[in-house]
Parts: structure tokens; C-alpha cells; sequence
């Protein structure tokens, strides 16, 4: 599909101001810890023919959202609606067009990948045929009649697409789907994505996966402490990592850096002793090392440090935690990451409240967020190419 | 609905504890009535009578006495796990996405696990007639049994199965308000036998007529609800007092159940499921 008739399409999901706070140890008559997991979301995603990455770190409200796009939470404030209908109170006039997992796999352990999926069919009065054509594609047909309890993780999982496929939906909505596959696993979940896509279909992919991600998406929302943080194509995204840079490791570095100014290069001091950040196009590295060699310097190293997906992801959700009771509080799966080599500025808000203040009409025990890391913002897909 | 129905149906006989509890039973109905053959066999002062020493005349009063306590425990168990799995292998969400009509997917639940779980108490008890009457023929006598006796057989059979049916709705409801099989199970089985049985039995007695379990006793052996009346503690013993018949005493379960589901039902559609 051409990004034009995608601009064209409908959104199939929209998302208004959306809110939930969940309830530790709470009270039969009401009341608890509040937990924020959304606050204030607003969003547009999944154009017909297009795949939309939901990014955030654990714990940042991916979930939560996914849960009132299906119904299956109420959110405590804003709207959530799926192809125009609000989802959170008549998500059943969409059932039928939206196919979804959430989280794990979820089937029944002791039955059968298709007796589970014939029950599933039954309910939705889809042809039992369905189910061969599903298991074909999954590329389960083979192991289909063994019980769910004896797949791998891997076989769950793509199980459980197979079921959530099954209705040939409109839009799908899938949860972490490379969740414990293997890499052709995932590369075949990524293909997948892609036809399904190219079908015409919106698809909605949650992961940490985000080397995958970058590979199958064409616009990607990223969210953390329950607020939307950047939205907008794949390459707007990836810009938030600043641009590719060409990183020398040379013995001699401060002379190096000497040596490239006067060439007209400017070149930046590395944490690591002897190498140095240069800014220039990595087509145009030839031009470091002849300055360099001019002047009898040789560098032991050359690589390009591109702005990707995962540094952007870095770089946006880099903003501490809430000191408030938050989901959002558990560590970012990629804590273990390098930092990114050049973060963009991050504006603060003008008149941004302070960290930490309560908002007005809060409940007791209600702690605000601080202020995102940059401003929302939301741009067209298809302002850059994926 | 009659899709959701059926896959709610196929969902519960393919269930391991749908089979594996009346397993159990029909399993301890076959140890006890071959111990019982063994027992009585070449013992002529112990040949029993179908009609009046096993079915307790033509009425068939006592032939079901023995389970009519174990059956709706067991169909409240199923009942219970019946959610309690759904909730634990998380299909509750998953089954959400195809059919996000919540009282919709209980209505289904509670017919399909109720119908089945009174046709298979049915069954058991039918199992049991056979066994006791086998034993009956080939050890004592099953002169007398007649047209009369087998229709007032079938009525019993047919009160164990609605009451089993009614108690595996229970199960249902208790265990989505308490959103815990476990908690739900043993708390059934400790109201049963310490709370409604003993507590409530002895120092509230006008109370105890209207409660659950005893009605379920009274309309599954189709016996009259008696109270006592004054003191226990008297020389000649407690008087009893006819309250109501089983008839009512069905109502009065099934209204319990009614409360049960209605409640569920509310809290079910508001709940977040996660």
C-alpha cells in the first residue's frame, strides 16, 4: 500500500485523555493505594495498512492501554475508541474485526492448540476450517494436536497469533508477540506483521523487541509513566536519537582532534581515552583518515555509531521515575544498554508543575509524575520512510 | 448464544476435574457396594430388601441418602474451578476478546455448567440404583419393586440433579464475587459444616430453616424442613416443628442461587480483568 492511500485511511484507534489508576489493597468499600498506570494518554494509532510499535519501558501503561482498547478494564477517565466505537463499554459491535493478545498466550494447557482453537472458533461461529489455515500459517498444523502445556514458549506464542488471526481481523492488536521465540521465530513474526499489513490490515505491536520493531513498523508511539512521550513515523522516532556519527579510535586523540579542525572537521573527546566523535557523514569517513594521515597520524579504528531506534527509545525514556506509587516504576528492560552517544536536547515544559505535586483533585496518596521528557508530540506517518 | 453455549459445554466435559471428581465417586459407589457383597454374601440374616431396606419403601426416601451430601459438594466444586481455571490460566481475558459481552459469557457458563453437572449427578445416582439394586438381586430380594417405586425413583434422581445443578451455579457466583476458587471452596465447605450445620443449626434455629444447605438437604431427599422447638437440652430430647415443605425449600435454594448469580453477575460486568 502506497503512503498515500495510507494517509488516506481512517485511524482505527483512537485514544482521548485516557487515565487509570489501579487500587492496591483495596477496600471492599472502596478506596486504596492509588497506583497510576495512564495519565492523561492521548493518541491516534493503527491506520488501515500500516503497523504501529507501542513502546515504553515495564511497567509504563503498554498493557494497561492495550486492556482498555479491548474492553477489558474500565479506564477511570478519557476515551478509548476502536474503528469509532467506544471500546470500553461496546467493544462487542468490534469483536469480530479485531484480533488481539495480550501479554502471555493465554489457551488451555490440557486441550489441544485445535481444540483450542475450535472452541474459540465455535464461540465466534468462524468455520472449523479456519483452524487448519491458521495452524498452516503459524506452522503449527503438524504439532496441532498436541496439548498447549507441552508447547514451548515459542509454539505458544505463535499459537496464540494463529488464534488471534483466526478472524481475519481489521486490525491486531499483539502484546509482546516475540516474547520467547527464537530469531527465526521472530523473523517470522516480523514477515508476518508485514504481509498482514500489507493486506491492508492495522496492526498494533507492543514490544521490547526493538531492534524488531524498527524493522517492521511504519509509525511507532512511545510511552512511559503512563504518558505518552513521542508519537509519530518510524524515522521522526529515530531522529530523537540525533544523527549518525562516525567514531575514530586513534592513540593520539587530542592531536587528531587538532588535526581535523584544521581540515575543517570538528571532532568531540570520548569518554573512552582514545576515541573521538567526528561530525561528519559516515559516506565521507575517507575524508577523516586522509586529514589524519597528512599529518602521519593513524587512527586503530573507524565505525559508524548510527542513531537507532533503541537510542531514541533511550533518550525518551530516560526521565526518572514518579515519586509517587506508580507501575511505572519498575526498571527499564534495556537499563543494561550504553547510554546514547548524542541525546538531543530535552526541553522541559515552560510551566511545567514541579515534580511530584499532586494535581488538583487528586485522590489522598496521589502523587504526580514528573513533567515528560519532551513535549508530545504527534507527526504524520509517513513523514519520513521506514 | 447457542455457539457460546456449545463451546461453553464442549469447554466443561473436557475439563480433567469434571471427570476426575464423579470418577472418584462412582469409583467409591463400586468399592462400597462390592465390601457390601462381600459382607453379606452366605450371611442370610443380612439379605437385604431393595424396596424396604435399601430404597426405604416405595417412596425411595432413603436410596440417595448416602450422596445426597457429597453430590452438591462436588457440583460446587466444579462450579467454582470451573472459574477459578479460567482465572488462573488467564482465559478469562482471552475469552473477553471474542465474546466481550460479560453477562452474555456467564449466562453461557452458568447454563452449560449447571445443565451438565445435574446430568451428571443423574448419572451417578443412576449408577448407584444400579449397583444397590445388583446387590440387592444377587444377595436378598428385589421383590416389590414396582412401576410406583421406579417413577418415585426418578423424581429423586431428578431432585439431586436440579439441586446439584443449583449448587453449581452457586459455585459459579461465590467464586466470581470472591474472584478465589480456593477461598471459595473452603469457605463453602466450613459454612456447610461448621457454620450453617452446627453453628447456626444449634443456637439460631429459626434461622437455620432458611438457609442454603439445609434446604438443599430437604429438597434433594425430598424431606419437609423441621425445626427444633424449645430447649435442646431437655429430658425428653428437642421437640421438631414442620417449617416447610421440600417443595418450598427448593424455592428458597434457588433463591439463595438467584442472589448469588445476580450479585456475581454485577460485579463480573465492572470488574477489570487482568
Amino acid at each position: 500500500m502506497s503512503n498515500a492511500m495510507k494517509d488516506q485511511a481512517p485511524a482505527v484507534i483512537e485514544i482521548k485523555n485516557l487515565s487509570k489508576i489501579y487500587y492496591r489493597a483495596r477496600r471492599p468499600w472502596g478506596g486504596g493505594i492509588p497506583i497510576t498506570a495512564v495519565e492523561g494518554l492521548d493518541l491516534t494509532v493503527g491506520r488501515a495498512g500500516s503497523v504501529h510499535g507501542f513502546l515504553g519501558p515495564n511497567g509504563s501503561g503498554k498493557t494497561t492501554t492495550i486492556r482498555c482498547l479491548l474492553g477489558l478494564i474500565r479506564p477511570t477517565g478519557g476515551s478509548v475508541s476502536v474503528f469509532g466505537v467506544d471500546s470500553t463499554r461496546q467493544f462487542h459491535h468490534v469483536a469480530s474485526r479485531v484480533g488481539a493478545i495480550v501479554e502471555n498466550p493465554k489457551m488451555f494447557p490440557n486441550f489441544s492448540a485445535r481444540r483450542n482453537l475450535g472452541l474459540l472458533a465455535r464461540m465466534a461461529q468462524i468455520p472449523s476450517s479456519e483452524v487448519e489455515r491458521v495452524l498452516d500459517v503459524v506452522g503449527l498444523k503438524d504439532r496441532g494436536d498436541d496439548s498447549f502445556a507441552s508447547y514451548s514458549l515459542g509454539m505458544k506464542q505463535r499459537l496464540a497469533i494463529a488464534g488471534a488471526l483466526m478472524k481475519d481481523p481489521d486490525l491486531l492488536i499483539l502484546d509482546e508477540p516475540a516474547n520467547g521465540l527464537d530469531p527465526a521465530g521472530i523473523a517470522e513474526i516480523r514477515v508476518l506483521v508485514r504481509q498482514i499489513a500489507d493486506e491492508g490490515k492495522a496492526v498494533l505491536v507492543s514490544s521490547h523487541q526493538l531492534a524488531e520493531v524498527e524493522q517492521m513498523v511504519d509509525d511507532i508511539t512511545v510511552i512511559d509513566h503512563g504518558r505518552l512521550v513521542e508519537t509519530g513515523s518510524l524515522a521522526h522516532v529515530r531522529s530523537m536519537a540525533g544523527d549518525d556519527v562516525v567514531v575514530v579510535t586513534i592513540d593520539q586523540r587530542d592531536e587528531a582532534i587538532a588535526a581535523l579542525a584544521a581540515s575543517g572537521i570538528t571532532a568531540h573527546p570520548r569518554a573512552d581515552g582514545r576515541e573521538m566523535s567526528v561530525d561528519i557523514e559516515v559516506a565521507r569517513s575517507s575524508e577523516i583518515t586522509r586529514a589524519l594521515a597528512d599529518r602521519g597520524l593513524y587512527l586503530s579504528g573507524l565505525r559508524a555509531d548510527r542513531a537507532t531506534l533503541e537510542k531514541a527509545f533511550l533518550t525518551l525514556t530516560a526521565a526518572p521515575p514518579p515519586t509517587g506509587p506508580s507501575l511505572a516504576g519498575a526498571p527499564s528492560p534495556l537499563a543494561g544498554a550504553p547510554p546514547p552517544l548524542a541525546p538531543p536536547p530535552l526541553a522541559a515544559p515552560s510551566g511545567a508543575p514541579p515534580s511530584g505535586a499532586a494535581p488538583p483533585g487528586a485522590p489522598p496518596g496521589f502523587a504526580a509524575p514528573p513533567p515528560p521528557a519532551q513535549h508530545p508530540r504527534t507527526v504524520d506517518a509517513g513523514e519520513g520512510e521506514r | 448464544m447457542i455457539n457460546l453455549l456449545a463451546a461453553e459445554s464442549q469447554r466443561l466435559w473436557a475439563r480433567r476435574m469434571t471427570r476426575f471428581f464423579p470418577a472418584i465417586l462412582a469409583l467409591l459407589m463400586v468399592a462400597g457396594v462390592v465390601i457390601a457383597y462381600l459382607v453379606i454374601n452366605g450371611d442370610d440374616s443380612n439379605s437385604p430388601d431393595f424396596v424396604n431396606d435399601i430404597a426405604g419403601g416405595l417412596e425411595a426416601s432413603s436410596l440417595f441418602g448416602p450422596i445426597t451430601t457429597l453430590l452438591p459438594v462436588m457440583a460446587f466444586v466444579i462450579g467454582a474451578s470451573s472459574i477459578g481455571a479460567d482465572s488462573k490460566t488467564g482465559m478469562l481475558e482471552q475469552l473477553l476478546t471474542w465474546e466481550p459481552r460479560r453477562l452474555r459469557l456467564l449466562g453461557a457458563r452458568l447454563l452449560a455448567v449447571a445443565s451438565g453437572v445435574g446430568l451428571l449427578v443423574m448419572a451417578l445416582g443412576l449408577v448407584l440404583v444400579g449397583l444397590l439394586y445388583a446387590l440387592a438381586a444377587s444377595t436378598g430380594t428385589v421383590d416389590g419393586t414396582t412401576g410406583e417405586l421406579w417413577a418415585n425413583v426418578a423424581v429423586a434422581l431428578l431432585r439431586l440433579g436440579v439441586a446439584s445443578a443449583l449448587f453449581a451455579a452457586f459455585g459459579v457466583g461465590i467464586t466470581l464475587l470472591v474472584d478465589n476458587s480456593v477461598g471459595s471452596i473452603v469457605g463453602f465447605v466450613i459454612y456447610w459444616f461448621i457454620v450453617e450445620n452446627f453453628l447456626v443449626a444449634l443456637f439460631l434455629p429459626k434461622v437455620h430453616v432458611y438457609l442454603p444447605v439445609n434446604n438443599a438437604d430437604s429438597f434433594a431427599s425430598g424431606t419437609d424442613i423441621e425445626r427444633i422447638d424449645g430447649s435442646v437440652f431437655t429430658e425428653t430430647g428437642p421437640d421438631f416443628v414442620t417449617e416447610h415443605s421440600y417443595i418450598v425449600a427448593g424455592v428458597i435454594l434457588a433463591g439463595w442461587v438467584a442472589l448469588a448469580v445476580v450479585a456475581s453477575g454485577l460485579v463480573f460486568n465492572r470488574r477489570d480483568v487482568a
